[in-house]
């Protein structure tokens, strides 16, 4: 290479250099997965008091996945930050995130049992392909969460009657259901994240948690 | 200017890495936004329908599902015929006696059910409300097979033409007394279509409505990837066939294999073929690209009754399928391959794919 060639080809590498700085973190390697979970007597307020305080934090990148589901009977009110895999007691940190984290918490979950809350998930990063869980809801409401590969058998009761889930080796089936056309019974056993199985007539759904390892975002057909 | 060769060689390669540098440039830069992807579920129109939207504020979105919601409440209640007090309802009980009086919104749908039914050759046709109901597909009744005496006569009552819409005072009336509407073919996607519309109204640009396997899917879901939707297997509940990517697009599926019973080996599933009175036989399913969720629902049906004449139907449908016929062969629109990236899974069945050009 002469030396004309080495100032030109130095010249694009140093361009390079000089705008890397440019290219944000959030497209560089993730270091932000978290989940961040409350359970809380109404959303509308502390939805928009956790949206302000992740903007502007260290988690403010990329796609972060929002769901509220209404919970069943008493719960502690709560709210839950994990970060990597690890629980962050956010109420013995000093960085903005946490403080912020630590006055919604004294707002609106501290040391309160509530009736029918709702449960309010905000995931980034850490999704799995593995289901860990499965999730059975009454309507919008989140009747169950039980660990997949823990085997039972349960009764729920459904808007027209009552519906059998039966959890073994890793699989999920509706084995029996008070409805007319039994489709519910005919959907099969479902063993992937994702996947869910629904009595429309009795509102139940069934879920397991996670990603659909097929990589869509909603099922036609 | 004259380059030598090695010279040429140099700048070839120095073009290369600029152009890649700038790539990485205009790729990433303004910084990334936090983006939020928010999703609810609600019961409606006898089904689970899903919105999920891709929007920096989270309380924008729950406040445009929640107006997108009611739409489609409000729609359920308009053409629902399980809802005694709605307007397809009070059609059904009266319009044999005299004309029933509806909305311009319900009339408007018959008049663009009745122009489905003419390009379809009435294998699409919402008067199929008196055969479906003996069936017992139509809401929560025991499905139950009909003597053969009893579906002729049904049939009769089966034909668009003598549904007498009078735009003047937007009335609807039965010419042969007995006849039943059922929208089910339609109204789902027109609900979709309306709650998409709310969506927009609110500013809401990417998302996606799934009502029972119906989808319409607006923007995209990241910077520039479109939604990704998975057709299901019609032989293998739990397991999906293919999937394949759409934007500002509906897609919707016909299959066999969900209401349906089995007597003596024989599948007697929902989707009614008017011309026999009994289920359409010659697929196991068919799924539709169409601008609207309402299109893509109508074509479905029609497609899925249509069967094995598909490819002789002309002009030629203007609507990408896939179509699996009643042996379990894939047939399918080539641009499905090349313009929605669809590919298919491995399944415990072998498919011949016939493609279509």
């Amino acid at each position: 290479m002469n030396r004309r060639d080495f100032i030109k080809q130095s010249t694009l590498f140093a361009s390079g250099l000089i705008l890397s700085p440019f290219i944000p973190v959030s497209a560089q390697a993730r270091t932000t997965d978290f989940s961040l979970t409350l359970i809380v007597p109404q959303p509308d307020i502390a939805v928009n008091r956790i949206q302000s305080a992740l903007r502007g934090s260290a988690l403010a990148s990329g796609t972060i996945s929002y769901s509220e589901v209404p919970l069943s009977g008493y719960h502690l009110a709560d709210l839950v930050l994990i970060r990597n895999q690890r629980l962050i007691n956010f109420k013995q940190q000093t960085d903005d995130l946490s403080c912020r984290l630590a006055e919604i918490y004294r707002e609106f979950a501290r040391d309160q049992v509530i009736e029918n809350p709702i449960l309010i998930r905000l995931v980034s990063g850490a999704f799995t392909t593995t289901p860990q869980h499965v999730y059975i809801y009454r309507g919008n409401e989140q009747l169950v969460r039980h660990p997949l590969h823990q085997d039972t058998e349960m009764e729920l009761e459904g808007l027209k009657g009552n519906v059998v889930v039966h959890i073994q080796n890793g699989k999920v089936r509706i084995v029996a259901a008070e409805c007319r056309h039994q489709t519910c019974q005919k959907m099969g056993a479902i063993h992937q994240a994702g996947q869910h199985l629904v009595c429309i007539p009795n509102q139940i759904q069934v879920s397991l948690d996670g990603i659909s390892p097929y990589g869509v975002d909603s099922v036609a057909g | 200017m004259e380059f030598h060769r090695t010279e040429w060689t140099v700048w070839r390669v120095n073009v290369r890495v600029l152009f890649y540098v700038t790539l990485m440039i205009a790729g990433t830069t303004p910084a990334e936004e936090m983006q939020f992807e928010v999703s609810a579920t609600k019961y409606l129109m006898g089904t689970l329908v899903e919105i999920k939207a891709m929007h920096p504020n989270v309380e924008a979105c729950r406040t445009s599902f929640y107006h997108a919601f009611h739409e489609m409440e409000r729609v359920e209640h308009l053409l629902s015929s399980h809802l005694p007090e709605s307007e397809i309802a009070r059609i059904n009980a009266h319009a044999s006696e005299y004309p029933v009086k509806v909305s311009a919104e319900t009339f408007a749908i018959l008049e663009r059910a009745i122009h489905y039914a003419e390009q379809t050759n009435g294998l699409f046709d919402v008067t199929i409300g008196v055969l479906s109901k003996r069936w017992g597909f139509s809401g929560e009744d025991e499905i139950t097979l009909p003597y053969p005496e009893e579906i002729e006569p049904l049939r009769a009552k089966v034909d668009y033409h003598q549904l007498d819409l009078n735009a003047a005072d937007t009335t609807v009336a039965f010419a042969i007394p007995g006849m039943q509407i059922d929208l089910g073919g339609i109204a789902k996607g027109y609900a979709i279509d309306r709650a998409a519309a709310t969506l927009r109204e609110q500013g809401i640009t990417d998302f996606l409505i799934n009502a029972g396997g119906d989808i319409y899917a607006s923007g995209f879901k990241f910077e520039d990837q479109r939604w990704v939707i998975g057709i299901k297997h019609p032989r293998q509940p739990e397991a999906l066939l293919a999937k394949l990517e759409i934007t500002n697009s509906a897609i919707a599926t016909s299959g066999d294999y969900e209401r349906y019973t089995i007597i003596d080996d024989i599948r007697y599933h929902h989707i009614l073929d008017p011309r026999t009175g009994y289920p359409a036989r010659q697929c196991q399913s068919v799924t539709v690209l169409a601008p609207t969720a309402e299109t893509a629902d109508v074509m479905a049906t029609f497609f899925f009754v249509v069967g094995d004449s598909l490819l002789s139907i002309h002009p030629k449908p203007e609507y990408p399928y896939l179509r699996i016929d009643e042996s379990g062969n894939v047939h399918l629109d080539s641009t499905l391959v090349h313009d929605y990236h669809l590919e298919f899974f491995p399944t415990q069945q072998t498919y011949q794919t016939q493609k279509s050009p």
